[in-house]
């Protein structure tokens, strides 16, 4: 099998602290936009140094995302690949005054939901007997809270995540570990600010229901 | 209020998307209810639980080749570019830009001075394929040979850079008729239609006659009657005849093999024609040109056709038993087949191509999720052999670790 590591969050852009909005990382990321724009003028022009830059800078995050929502190291790559290639072909489509980074997340986003709305059965059949937020938690706990932070709390919840129908649970990981705003969401997804509140609510609801043992 | 009421300011608190006022109401409530205050810490501990959640990274050494396997994939366009060398560099539009200007005002130069040559404008005959068009659509014989020079650029958005194939114009003098020497103008290109435009201005201008009349009657030119009119009548005909078809009605064999019933199945259509040679055309601000098209390879255009076709191939799951669920597309194994055939005719008809080791690798998928779509014995030989052929091309990465595993299970 592929050779993973495992190191733990390694595929974030951000970590906490550096939310979208602190000055800082509004900074840096006005100036990467500016270098993605750049980037993007040169490869319209036919320069394939500067798309495979812009790949070089945006593959964590488009593979993190895939692999958030897909689970699988070769339907991450699959997607990872096919979003930049979607991308490049559809590159004079771009509005240049936008970021480059949401909207590569959209087409990795659609092609994750995608591949998640054709394999929801199929997954659904392999979380079965395999439900880890239907084990009972460790007896003998006193706080619960504190059973939010444990290892085995961290796996129910992952497991839980996946059970989510897919529209959810890319709501929730675009909010938890992309850290985007409501906004931002929306944008990526095409659908309005509402939407996203009440699908990021029902995501949350059904997780607490699912891991109401470790509460 | 009641605390359900609540919820929504709470879930916005907690994702820190609350203005001042909403942010005071909320913590006053969380102040007063525990419920609410247990389940604003919950959804606070939770994207940090999710973010700890350990998550499988590949190496280091990934991030080098996925780029490289990505540029490979659109490698005829970019990469391309810079593998292939001096040649296609010399065809960047710039270059193009130039050299065309060049040419341009080289062959105009010489075109010119050769019917100024000419003995006498009612002895000599002009034709083109377009300039009778150009004439047709404008009774007064106005500005026709302009309009070829504007046609000529019309057609194509960078017509320098399609010059080689643009529309021929043959000036023909009285002996070319079958009396003497016959002379080409030169090369194909818009230098001369512009040429034969500027000439056919001065021929109509000598000799005082609209352009239909010129054009329709040569006077001393064998075959005037029949050939006269084929010559005159039918050069849009005669020249579609000539251009060869896009690429797209080029490779009716390949994508014929997944094209009748994927079009209307569960998979997304492609999302542009399936001009197999649309993203190098794009590269070269060649777009919708059949030159452009004409351009690039049959194996090239194939290819792309069939990654638009088929842009995320069946999935390689370790449990081929999970394919028999896929209820998404009506006959999932007819389509599933159809694909499989696509790619295998792309692999046998371009042996040595630079995407074989893709089409290998695509063609293998398919073949895997047939056996679990119709395990036959038939179909577990066929995979078998297909992942083999993959494999001999590409025997390392994630790739072929993922259809090296398939095939045991297969195998098995």
């Amino acid at each position: 099998m592929f050779p993973f590591g495992n190191k733990r969050s390694a595929l974030r852009v951000k970590t906490k602290g550096e939310g979208l909005g602190s000055p800082a990382y509004a900074a840096d990321r006005e100036k990467a936009e500016d270098v993605d724009r750049d980037l993007v003028v040169r490869a319209r022009g036919g320069e394939p140094e500067a798309f495979e830059a812009i790949v070089r800078s945006h593959q964590r995050r488009v593979y993190g995302v895939a692999l958030r929502m897909t689970r699988r190291h070769e339907v991450a790559d699959d997607i990872t690949q096919e979003t930049f290639l979607r991308a490049y072909s559809h590159l004079d489509r771009f509005e240049l005054g936008r970021p480059l980074a949401p909207w590569l997340t959209r087409i990795a986003v659609n092609l994750a939901i995608n591949y998640l709305t054709g394999a929801a059965r199929r997954e659904q059949q392999f979380a079965e007997g395999e439900d880890p937020a239907a084990e009972p938690r460790a007896q003998g706990d006193p706080d619960p809270l504190s059973g939010l932070l444990s290892e085995e709390f961290r796996r129910a919840l992952d497991a839980a995540v996946q059970k989510l129908p897919p529209e959810q649970r890319t709501v929730f990981l675009l909010k938890v570990h992309e850290e985007m705003r409501y906004e931002e969401i929306a944008e990526v997804l095409e659908i309005s600010m509402g939407t996203v509140m009440s699908r990021l609510f029902r995501a949350r609801q059904k997780l607490k229901e699912m891991l109401r043992d470790y509460l | 209020m009641s605390c359900e009421d609540f919820l929504p300011l709470i879930e916005k608190l907690a994702d820190g998307e609350v203005s001042a006022a909403e942010k005071l109401r909320a913590e006053a409530h969380l102040r007063d209810c525990r419920d609410c205050s247990a389940h604003y810490r919950f959804l606070n501990a939770l994207p940090e639980a999710a973010r700890q959640a350990s998550l499988p990274e590949p190496p280091e050494m990934y991030w080098d080749v996925l780029p490289r396997k990505i540029m490979s994939r659109i490698g005829a366009v970019g990469a391309g570019e810079a593998r292939r060398g001096w040649f296609f560099q010399l065809l960047s539009p710039s270059r193009l830009r130039w050299a065309g200007a060049l040419a341009a005002a080289l062959v105009a130069t010489v075109v010119g001075l050769r019917v100024l040559e000419t003995p006498h404008p009612s002895h000599r005959s002009l034709e083109t394929e377009d300039v009778p068009r150009a004439a047709e659509e404008n009774s007064t014989g106005e500005d026709a040979g302009a309009g070829v020079l504007e046609e000529g650029r019309d057609d194509k958005s960078s017509a320098d850079e399609t010059a080689p194939t643009m529309p021929q114009v043959i000036l023909k003098t009285e002996e070319s008729s079958g009396t003497g020497l016959s002379r080409d103008a030169g090369k194909e290109g818009l230098e001369k239609a512009e040429a034969g435009g500027r000439a056919y201005r001065e021929d109509r201008a000598a000799t005082g006659r609209p352009t239909r009349e010129l054009d329709e009657v040569v006077p001393g030119e064998p075959g005037e009657g029949e050939e006269a009119q084929r010559r005159t009548l039918a050069p849009r005909e005669q020249a579609r005849q000539r251009v060869p078809e896009e690429p797209s009605e080029q490779t009716p064999t390949i994508a014929s093999a997944g094209e009748d019933r994927r079009d209307q199945e569960a998979r997304p259509a492609p999302s542009a024609p399936p001009g197999g040679g649309e993203m190098v055309a794009e590269s070269l601000s060649l777009r919708d040109s059949p030159e452009a098209a004409r351009s690039t390879s049959p194996a090239e255009s194939n290819y792309r056709h069939l990654l638009e076709r088929y842009p995320l191939p069946v999935s390689l799951s370790d449990d081929l038993r999970a394919k028999t669920q896929n209820e998404d597309e009506a006959q999932p194994a007819e389509a599933v087949r159809t694909e499989c055939a696509a790619w295998r005719d792309f692999v046998e008809r371009y042996p040595g191509d630079e995407h074989e080791g893709e089409a290998r690798f695509r063609l293998a998928r398919c073949s895997i999720a047939l056996v679990g779509l119709l395990p036959s014995e038939e179909t577990r030989r066929q995979a078998l052999e297909d992942g083999s052929s993959y494999l001999e091309i590409e025997p390392e990465g994630a790739r072929a670790e993922a259809i090296r595993r398939a095939l045991e299970l297969i195998g098995r």
